[in-house]
């Protein structure tokens, strides 16, 4: 028999700087290695578009910090951006809940990303998942928890790209393959210009 | 410039916007940029996503 005080906790990907930087950038990488992390968080990204699509406005499915996106969005438009470039930031902004506030905003890019996730988990019925390519996160994070407590665990999973759209598969089988679909369709319009230049 | 831009799913518009993504004969489960802007009326532009999403935004912004 099920608990009626256990609530089922509502998945929500934390994203740190290195998703946007690397899962938005304008070229593939070379190295084989780096376009498999490449494709990965091609993935990500574009599952995360594909259930806010259908999620109602308000009810976030992935968040960030505020100096987090801003950094992102400083660099991707560099300078005179055209509008159509200005949208595809702003289109993004509203596809991931960008958060704010006087206490997180005086905090570092990483320490911000740590606060959102504990207090998600600590706070709501939301299972937060950081999703984050740098190699040193986890023990970043455990220095964070462990400034005031030696025996702190992290409470929330930090996934890496590959990670992470490993877990979002098992758990969005549906909407992976139809995001895997349309990536199959961008792929070979993409071969197509190419081809036609 | 636009009240509002965001990618949604056609089989949650809803009112104006629902009727302009029937005139485009989308299906259901096309994903559209919905621009919104005001002339007195909201106005609702629904732009069709081939493809998937971050390719075609990247595509979009270099175009």
């Amino acid at each position: 028999m099920s608990n009626p005080s256990v609530q089922l906790r509502e998945t929500i990907l934390v994203l740190c700087h290195s998703f946007f930087h690397d899962a938005f950038r304008l070229q593939k990488p070379v190295d084989v290695e780096k376009f498999k992390i490449w494709m990965s968080l091609r993935f990500v990204a574009n599952l995360i578009i594909e259930r806010q699509a259908e999620l109602p406005e308000g009810q976030p499915f992935a968040v960030t910090s505020k100096q987090v996106f801003e950094s992102f969005s400083q660099k991707f438009l560099g300078d005179n951006p055209s509008d159509k470039l200005k949208e595809a930031v702003e289109i993004l902004h509203n596809s991931i809940s960008v958060l704010e506030g006087s206490a997180i905003s005086k905090l570092s890019i990483d320490d911000s990303v740590f606060v959102i996730c504990d207090t998600l988990f600590s706070r709501s019925n939301y299972e937060p998942v950081l999703v984050s390519d740098i190699p040193k996160k986890v023990e970043k994070a455990e220095e964070f928890y462990r400034k005031k407590d030696p025996n702190a665990v992290i409470p929330y999973h930090i996934y890496s790209a590959v990670e992470a759209e490993l877990f979002l598969r098992g758990k969005f089988q549906d909407l992976s393959t139809i995001v895997d679909g349309r990536m199959k369709i961008g792929d070979a319009s993409s071969q197509q210009r190419k081809i036609n230049k | 410039m636009a009240l509002d831009i965001r990618i949604r799913k056609v089989k949650v518009l809803q009112g104006r916007a629902k009727i302009e993504a029937d005139r485009q004969n989308l299906k259901p489960d096309d994903l559209v940029i919905v621009t919104t802007s005001v002339n007195s009326l909201p106005e609702y532009q629904i732009e069709k996503i081939d493809g998937d999403p971050v390719s075609y935004l990247l595509k979009r912004a270099k175009d």
